[in-house]
């Protein structure tokens, strides 16, 4: 059973949780999921399935526009 | 004698022992004494002639090199004039370059001291702006903690799940 | 400025979209001595670096089908099992640059000595050897200020000479020896440590210091407190380093001290990550190791800048044996060999070069012709000397030929050793063996012998100084250099 591990922000809401579920399992074929809690990453969620990550937190988007301020 | 209405019995033999001894003694003289008088002084004569010819060869030639040197000077005059000349313009040259040199330092230290004060400028700009950065995503952090709705988590989702990544859609 | 502040921030806000970050990963499942399993992490590559959780790296060297081993680089950071691992796309790689030259840094370019490396290029640690279209021969003396060497043993710029021995022998001493004499001829030189003690590595830095040699040196350290990913990485990295400078049409010294811990700790780091063991428990590729490092040393064409890179990798033997696996193996890479002995050492030959053992396969292509003139039968003189000498040791009556022989041979031994830091010049070399092989020092009995040729140098520096200033500036012996350097002692 091809299982994601989906990591959320505490302020994620079940209804949120479960809309990325749908997704998650429409878009690329995930059958069972596994929720855990980060803190850091503020906002937003990172799934974790098939040997790759995909990163939606807040935490790396604030980074990357941090990184980009940075640059100039 | 009879001619000269002289008798010769009456002449005195004493005069005629004078004039010959005058003559054995002019004969004499002009051999012993005469002739090597003679040349000595035509020597001298012509030592004297030597003497004066040289003298007036030596004063020929002081002549000309008293020409000569006086030409010399004169050009002389000429070449220390000349370098003197080629002096003052070296001179004005080299106190043109240094001019030059001096300016080009002045305008180079003022240059780099221009891009000095820039890059000072520039670097307390980026310093000052790493600060505001960091101030900014502090801030940002501790607000968009507490901000964050389930609206905004569904936007991430579809931002994601809408863009081309990974895998297709399954059925 | 607040105005300028906000208008910045505000222009970045606005052009910056957010996108979804996607990268592979894997977990580790075991770690331990430096060494991390991890599984998962498809798309993983050799050699690429690998960010752990938690912020420490590793270098993926053992790929399988499920995941890789790697080695961790910094093992300040706690890995733990479990831990997300993610490739970031490149490979290990340092700093290059002329920032370099004068400081001490790590195999990954951290600086040891005080403020960080400022530099814009980065090379890998594992880059590909020059090919063969791009190589010429080796036509350059690279002189070491060693008597012994640099008229039985000369180096070439672009060679590699391995300088191999038991320990405390003066291995190292040779080396700095090496790096000293590059003072003023436009050689960068990089010490590269590895596994050594860091005293030992310190008064190697306080040798290079107080000699002037920062100046063109740097120095690469991973010493014996270093993880072994580190030891292995030191001697690629200090490669990488010197190619920048190769490349650009300069010529650059290597030291590697020494290859035989090299191989200590890539032996540790196989068999942690479960390789199978070969001879002596080396992996299988113990040879390409240093085969891949050595082979980048080369001489360059001109139409690729004509810089060289020399070599000097060091291997410690034990007992003497010089055909024990690891010796073997880089005796068959390099380009010769310099044999210190360990009697030889202690009987105060120094330094203990065997002449008999110690070859350069580049040979005389590489030595100037001053020294070619003067050098030519040395070796046979000393290998005549040797045999007599063991002859003689018997206790039987020698003719007076053979005590002439081996006076000769006693005094030439003694001519070719030299203080710890004691350089001579070509002119300096060249003059000696030429005074020696027309009699300037017979009748020299062989314990006034060091003493007679330090007489003898200063009285050419007095007496002649412009014939030494020619040989050293020609690099020939001509025959009114060889007249006046006969004047000299009066001959």
């Amino acid at each position: 059973m091809k299982t994601a591990k989906i990591v959320c922000a505490p302020n994620v809401s079940d209804d949120a949780y479960a809309y990325i579920c749908a997704r998650f399992a429409r878009r690329f074929g995930a059958e069972a999921f596994e929720r855990e809690t980060d803190a850091q990453l503020l906002g937003g969620f990172v799934v974790l399935f098939d040997g790759k990550v995909y990163d939606m937190s807040l935490r790396t988007q604030l980074s990357a526009l941090r990184a980009d301020c940075e640059k100039e | 004698m009879e001619s000269l209405g002289l008798d010769i019995t009456k002449v005195p033999i004493d005069l005629v022992l004078n004039l010959l001894n005058i003559v054995l003694l002019f004969l004499i003289v002009r051999t012993l004494a005469y002739k090597p008088i003679r040349k000595f002084m035509d020597a001298r004569t012509e030592r004297v002639n030597a003497e004066a010819r040289a003298a007036g060869e030596k004063a020929a030639e002081a002549e000309k090199l008293k020409a000569e040197y006086a030409a010399l000077l004169e050009n002389g005059e000429a070449v220390k004039q000349a370098q003197a000349d080629e002096a003052r313009k070296a001179a004005d040259a080299e106190k043109d370059r240094i001019l030059a040199e001096a300016n080009a330092k002045a305008a180079q230290i003022v240059r780099e001291a221009r891009e000095q004060a820039q890059k000072e400028h520039d670097e307390a700009l980026g310093a000052m702006r790493q600060d505001v950065v960091d101030l900014a995503f502090d801030i940002s952090e501790k607000l968009l903690e507490h901000s964050i709705t389930d609206d905004d988590t569904k936007k991430l989702a579809d931002r994601l799940f809408d863009s081309r990544v990974g895998g297709e859609e399954s059925a | 400025m607040a105005t300028e502040m906000s208008a910045f921030l505000r222009k970045k806000i606005e052009s910056f979209s957010v996108k979804p970050v996607v990268y592979d990963y894997g977990t580790v499942s075991r770690v331990g001595d430096g060494v991390a399993r991890v599984v998962g992490l498809p798309g993983r590559r050799y050699g690429e670096l690998l960010q752990f959780e938690g912020g420490a790296f590793g270098m993926a060297i053992d790929l399988e089908e499920d995941g890789a081993g790697a080695v961790l680089l910094n093992t300040g950071n706690a890995v733990s099992v479990g831990s997300r691992v993610h490739g970031t796309g490149h490979v290990c790689d340092v700093p290059v640059g002329e920032s370099l030259i004068g400081r001490v840094v790590d195999p990954i370019g951290r600086a040891l000595d005080g403020a960080d490396i400022e530099s814009d290029t980065y090379y890998p640690v594992e880059r590909p050897a020059p090919d063969l279209v791009s190589r010429r021969a080796v036509d350059t003396p690279l002189m070491t200020g060693m008597i012994s060497i640099d008229s039985l043993v000369p180096i070439g710029r672009g060679q590699r000479e391995l300088i191999i021995g038991d320990r405390q022998t003066g291995k190292t001493t040779v080396a700095l020896d090496a790096i000293l004499n590059q003072k003023g001829k436009d050689v960068i030189c990089i010490y590269c440590a590895v596994g050594q003690k860091a005293s030992t590595v310190s008064a190697v830095l306080d040798t290079l210091r107080a000699n002037g040699a920062m100046a063109y040196s740097i120095v690469v350290a991973a010493t014996a407190s270093d993880s072994p990913a580190m030891q292995y990485l030191s001697p690629y990295a200090a490669c990488a380093i010197g190619e920048y400078f190769m490349e650009r049409g300069r010529d650059v010294l290597v030291v590697y001290d020494d290859l035989s811990k090299h191989a200590v700790a890539y032996r540790a780091m196989s068999l942690l990550l479960r390789r199978s063991p070969g001879r002596e428990a080396y992996p299988g590729d113990i040879f390409y190791l240093h085969s891949r490092l050595l082979e980048r040393a080369a001489c360059l064409s001109r139409e690729r800048g004509g810089g060289t890179l020399t070599a000097l990798p060091i291997i410690e033997t034990k007992g003497g044996n010089i055909s024990a696996y690891i010796p073997t193996n880089v005796i068959s890479i390099t380009d010769g060999q310099i044999y210190l002995e360990s009697e030889l050492f202690h009987n105060g030959v120094r330094p203990a070069v065997n002449t008999g053992l110690s070859v350069s396969r580049v040979g005389r292509a590489a030595q100037p012709q001053a020294m070619r003139k003067v050098s030519s039968s040395l070796r046979i003189e000393l290998a005549q000397y040797r045999e007599m000498a063991v002859f003689s040791r018997f206790g039987s009556d020698l003719d007076a030929s053979t005590r002439k022989m081996l006076e000769s041979g006693e005094r030439l031994t003694i001519l070719l050793t030299q203080g710890k830091n004691e350089l001579y010049s070509l002119a300096e070399q060249t003059a000696l063996l030429f005074l020696f092989k027309n009699g300037g020092f017979d009748g020299v009995s062989p314990k006034q012998m060091r003493l007679a040729a330090a007489e003898m140098l200063m009285k050419l520096h007095v007496m002649c100084p412009d014939t030494l200033e020619e040989i050293d500036r020609t690099g020939d012996l001509s025959d009114e250099a060889k007249r006046a350097l006969l004047e000299c002692i009066g001959a």
